[in-house]
Formats: structure tokens, sequence, C-alpha cells
């Protein structure tokens, strides 16, 4: 197969269409270029933006945050918001389907609550929690449910019992915090690490599944092989070994939710690189991929213009499996030990709830309702993920 | 490629992708200091003797030279207690092996089978039920759901020999039937991926042409069965490398943490909290070489199950 290699990019430029995706890259990289001068600058201690902005220190996780949250708004929110014909037409195809339109609900509710709900409930407060008299933490079961507990107590007090009360509905942590506030901080916490391990996750696939297609031969086989061994590796050995290796350096036990997303995100972008690949192979051989190459448009044109859409709808359902995944090794590792001491995960109620020495007579709420929480989000990413790979999928009527 | 040239050229990436694991891994421990060196000798009086032992002032490329040496020939060193690494690693390998080859093999099984049957209805309530069921099996933390089922056990059925006694053998009575709660949830938790997994295979390799051949020609369920196996194998033997077996091993963890079973997981968790540099290694650094190797073989059942593979296409 021929591939002209046209000089000047000019030409396809010429097609508004194009150059408005031009234009959107552009915007991008400036955001990127500011973001990165804005991060430098925090770091050297020159000018405290996240004070100035938020009255808050960002931690190198937040910055990620920022970063995937301009990747998302680029490049997924914007797309769907100009392409509003297109858009409608997504959407009246998943209305179809009743689970996928639950789901799909549920995970924006999800957003919103993660976005919105810690300005409520100030997730970055230390995590400790009301105390009662005496400096006990308050251990307070859900509403409609009583418990033996000699300590303080917000609700009723009958009998030496202790009742749940409407001011913590799902009652309190060892810690004494509100369960409803930590699973809402949670919140805040699963939408950045799964934000963050998408905006990793997909341009790395992206470029070397596209890379590996576009140039086959011997890139290609070099590029599948490290993928080869690089998915033959399991990422929760990396992450311990690596929790280990910064411990060693900061010689603290806590673990650092940073590395366990940068070390998740970094290791298991292969099967969609796979898949990106499988997809851009099977487009170069399209007689519309054909016409556009005669027509001047260059590698890069082709695959952002041709080749990523049309992949998209199977990566929309890997990622939703990666996400999940990522949730549950979350509060694994939480539970392991190996999880983040500073983040208010799910996975850190739940552990801190488990590990308690009253466990499971008192404190089951502090698993039980982070779980349900937790399990409601994967079922619905599941099934909007599998339900997507229909909507999204061109071929498809 | 040839069969045989295909088989070496994969023997060889397979080599030198555990060379760079291996060098990756002593890279970075050898890059960070040691803090058992401090941890161990408080007062500073034995960490000459702490870090001679692991020849931690030796040049860097005699560190590389013996690390690499010690796990071709099995010589791991010895934990912060004394005992030789080797020897634990196999004890509790021993314990985890006993429950989870069969968990995996019948959670493989019945995964692939369950999904098969209910792929071929499509459209079917039971076909929404394993869906449910699936998808839920694969959302509940596996922490959450042991704990689930070790209180159930002890709290309400009052079974309390299902517990693991330390102080006997394996192979005693009570302690293979102290297995079978931990292999239940891990058996369990594959069974919902794996399902998952072959069911979407299945309703795929079903929509082709040549099953409509087979139905047109009045084949039979049976036939159809074993042609969907046949196309469906390569690629559910490969999710069961690059999905199942990153799973096995954090379930293996927590299930034999949560149930006390001296096995392979409790050691890398013990390895964890004491920050026992040895047992760390010893337990991560094995399972990686062992998955590659298991990707290699992986490989050559490829070529002898998939005829089209040593073509050298993919």
């Amino acid at each position: 197969m021929s591939r002209p290699i046209i000089a000047n990019e000019e030409v396809a430029d010429a097609d508004g269409r194009d150059s408005r995706l031009a234009r959107r890259d552009w915007a991008f990289l400036g955001v990127l270029a500011v973001l990165t001068v804005l991060l430098v600058a925090d770091w050297r201690g020159a000018f405290r933006v996240d004070y100035v902005l938020f009255s808050y220190d960002f931690t190198g996780l937040d910055w990620l945050f920022v970063y995937a949250l301009a990747v998302l708004a680029f490049y997924f929110v914007l797309p769907l918001a100009i392409k509003r014909r297109r858009t409608a037409a997504y959407w009246r195809r998943l209305r179809a389907d009743r689970w996928a339109t639950a789901s799909f609900v549920v995970l924006v509710a999800f957003v919103l609550l993660g976005l919105f709900g810690p300005l409520v409930f100030h997730p970055d407060r230390p995590v400790f929690g009301e105390m009662g008299p005496y400096g006990v933490p308050l251990t307070q079961p859900p509403v409609g449910f009583d418990i033996l507990w000699g300590g303080p107590c917000a609700g009723a007090e009958i009998d030496g019992r202790c009742h749940g009360t409407w001011q913590y509905p799902l009652g309190t942590t060892p810690g004494g915090k509100d369960v409803v506030g930590m699973i809402v901080a949670g919140t805040r916490v699963a939408l950045e690490i799964s934000v963050i391990c998408v905006a990793l996750l997909v341009p790395l696939a992206t470029v070397v599944g596209t890379t590996a297609a576009t140039y086959g031969g011997r890139v290609d086989e070099f590029l599948m092989r490290y993928v080869d061994i690089q998915q033959s590796i399991p990422a929760f050995f990396v992450i311990i070994l690596a929790q280990e290796t910064l411990g060693y350096i900061n010689k603290d036990t806590g673990g650092s939710l940073l590395l366990v997303v940068l070390v998740f995100g970094f290791m298991n972008w292969g099967g969609i690189a796979r898949i990106v690949r499988s997809e851009a192979l099977e487009l170069q051989e399209q007689s519309h991929v054909h016409a556009a190459r005669i027509a001047g448009m260059s590698e890069f044109r082709i695959v952002r213009t041709h080749v990523v859409p049309n992949a998209l709808s199977t990566i929309f359902t890997a990622v939703t499996v990666q996400i999940s995944w990522l949730l549950l090794l979350e509060t694994t590792l939480s539970f392991l030990g190996i999880g983040s001491k500073v983040h208010p995960s799910w996975g850190y109620v739940m552990t801190t709830s488990a590990r308690s020495d009253f466990f499971p007579t008192h404190h089951w709420w502090g698993v039980l309702f982070p779980a349900i929480v937790l399990a409601v989000a994967v079922v619905a990413l599941q099934i909007l993920g599998d339900a997507l790979r229909d909507v999204t999928d061109p071929r498809m009527k | 490629m040839n069969r045989k040239q295909y088989l070496v050229y994969r023997l060889v990436w397979t080599v030198v992708g555990a060379w760079g694991a291996l060098s990756g891994i002593f890279l970075a421990f050898a890059l960070a200091p040691d803090p058992g060196q401090y941890k161990i000798c408080p007062g500073g009086g034995c960490r000459a003797a702490y870090r001679a032992a692991r020849n931690y002032d030796a040049p860097l490329h005699e560190r590389y030279l013996s690390w690499m040496e010690g796990f071709l020939t099995f010589d791991l060193g010895t934990t912060v207690r004394g005992e030789p690494i080797a020897g634990v690693l196999a004890d509790a390998s021993t314990v985890t092996l006993t429950y989870l080859v069969l968990s995996v093999a019948l959670a493989v099984i019945a995964g692939v089978g369950v999904g098969l049957f209910v792929a071929m209805r499509p459209d079917s309530k039971l076909l929404r039920a394993v869906r449910a069921v699936s998808y839920v099996g694969f959302a509940i933390p596996t922490f959450v759901a042991a704990l689930g089922v070790f209180f159930v056990a002890v709290e309400y059925l009052g079974i309390y020999t299902l517990e693991y006694d330390h102080e006997q053998a394996l192979f005693t009575a009570r302690n293979l039937v102290a297995l079978t709660l931990p292999a239940g949830v891990v058996t369990v938790n594959l069974f919902a991926i794996q399902l998952r997994y072959a069911r979407s295979e299945s309703v795929d390799i079903l929509q082709r042409d040549f099953i409509r051949a087979l139905h047109a020609r009045g084949m039979g369920t049976a036939v159809v069965v074993r042609h969907v196996l046949k196309n469906g194998a390569t690629s559910l033997l490969s999710v069961f490398f690059s999905e199942l077996v990153g799973v096995v091993f954090v379930v293996l963890v927590v299930v034999e943490v949560i149930f006390d079973i001296p096995g392979f997981g409790q050691l890398l968790y013990r390895g964890i909290q004491q920050r026992d540099l040895g047992i760390i290694l010893a337990t991560t650094t094995f399972p990686i070489l062992l998955v590659m190797v298991g990707n290699f073989v992986q490989d050559v059942a490829y070529t002898i199950i998939d005829p089209r593979i040593e073509s050298g296409a993919e």
C-alpha cells in the first residue's frame, strides 16, 4: 500500500471542519502550557495559585485531576456539544435501552456529587470526626437501628441503647465522622482517580495503537511485543513494589494514591492499545480512508478524523472496565494497608470501619453503605459500557 | 515464519521481558535505601552487619550479578527472622495451590459453560439474570464479600471448625475443610469475571455466518457448541491470562488475610506489614515471572489450537 507524503498540510486545512479541530488542539495545548507554568510556579513557591483561587493546597493528585478535566473537556464534552446532531442521535439510541439510561443517570449523579458534594461536606478537613464529650468519638448507628454503647450518643438513648438519628442518617465512622459525608468525599476521590485514569489510558493507548497500525512492520511488532510484556505484569504487584520503594525513600508507611493511579494508568493501557490498533488496521483498508489519503490528508489527520472516532465505541467499553478495576483495586489496597491514608476514599472508610475493634457488632454500616455505593457505581459503569458499545458504534444500524 | 521460528521468537521476547522486569525491580530497590537497617538496629550497632549480610556496600554491578544469580538458583536469602525465603515461599505456595488450582479450574469451566449456555438463548430472562449476577459479582469488593461470608459462617451458622488450625498439617481433614470457604470466595469471584467474557465472546461468535450455516444444515446443539468453543478458545485463553491472572493474586491476598490461611497471599501481606523486603520481592517477582512464562505457554497453546496463528499474522 503506497502512502503519498504530502508536504503542505494546509491542503486539508482548507476544509472548515478540520481547521476547527486544529483550533481545538491548539487551545488544548495552550491550556496545558498554562497548567504547566502554574504547576512549576506553585512547586517553586513563586505563586501559590491554588491558595489564591481555591484557598486549598493542591496535591499532585489535584494537579493531575485538573489536567484530566481539561482533556475530557476538550476531547469529550466539547465534541459532544459542537456536534449536536450526533449527540442527539446517541442519546436517542441510549434512551431505547432502559437500563443504560438508568445507568447513565446514575453516573451523571455520581459525577455531580463528586464535583459539587465536597463543597458541602468538606473532604479537605482532617480525617477526624466530631468529638463527643471527653474527646470520645461518636459511635452512631444508622437511622432505624440501635446499639448497646456506653459512649456519647447523638440520638435518643433508651435503656442504655443508642438509637440512630437523622443527623447521621447512615451512622458514623469509628473516627466519629458522618458516613454520608465520607461517602460524598469518597465520591470526589473516586471521580478524581477515574478521570485521571481515563486521561492517562486513552491518549497513551490511542497514540501507541495508531502508531503501530500506521507504520506497521518492525514498529508494530516492537510495540505489540512490549504491550505483551507489560500486560503480563500485574499492576497490583507493581503498586506494592512502588509503594515499598517510595516508603523507603519517605520512611513512612502510608501509601500514595497518586502512585496507585499513575502505576495503574501506565500499566493498563495495553489492552486498549490493542483494540485501537485492530480498529485502525481495519480502517486503513476502507475506501474513505484511501480517498482521504489520496486527497492529501496527512497520516496524523487521518488518524484523528477517521480512526479515533471509529475506535471510540470499543475504547469506551474497555475504559469502563478499567475504571471499575481501579475503583475496586483502590478499596482492596486500602484494606491491605497500602492504599492512601490521607484521602477519604471509599476504601478508607470501609477499612477503618472493618478494622475497628467493634466490627462487625458495630461499624458494619461503615462497610456496608460505601460498598453498596461502590457496587452501584461499578454496575452502572458496566451496563453503560456494554450499551455504549452498541450506541456509538457507527456500524450498528 | 514457521511454527518453530515463531515459538523461538516468542521465547526470546519472554526472556527479554523477564530480564527487563528483574532488572527494573533491582534498580528501583538498589537506588532506594533499605529502612530495615534503621528499624532493626535502632542504635546503629548492627547496621554494618545488616548491610554486609545484604551485600549493600558492594559495587552496583556486583550486586546486580548476585541478585540475578540468586533468582536463577532460587537462592533468595533469608527473612528478617532468619528463615530461608525459598522454603517459606514453597510452604506457602503449597497451601495456596491446594485450593487455587481447583477453584480456577471450576470457575473457568463453569464460567465458559454458563456463558455459552445463556448466549445460545438470547432475549431470555435467564440471560438477563446471569448478566445481573455477573455484574454484581464483579462489583462487590472481594474483602467485603469475604468478610460477609466469614461472619455469616461464624456468627449465624455457628461453624467454628472452618478456621485454619496452624498447629496441624495442611493435609488434615480439618485444614482441608478450612480451605473450602476461601476457595468458594475465589471461585465465585473468578466465575463472575469469566462469565462476563465468555458470554460476550459467545454472543459474538454465534452471530457469525458459519453458525447460521450450521443451523441451516440442521446441526444439533452439540455441534454448534463445539464450533463456538473452538473459535472462542484463543480469545478466552488470552482473557484468562490478561484479566484473570491479575485478579487472582489480588483476590488471593484478601481471602487469605481474612480467613487466616497461611498461603502465598498471607506471606505477601506479612511481608508488607513487617516491611520484610526479601519476602516482598520474592512474592511479587516470582508471580510476575510465572505469568510471563504462562504467556509463552499460552502462545504455544495458540499455535496448537488455532492453526491460523502459525502464519505469523495475528
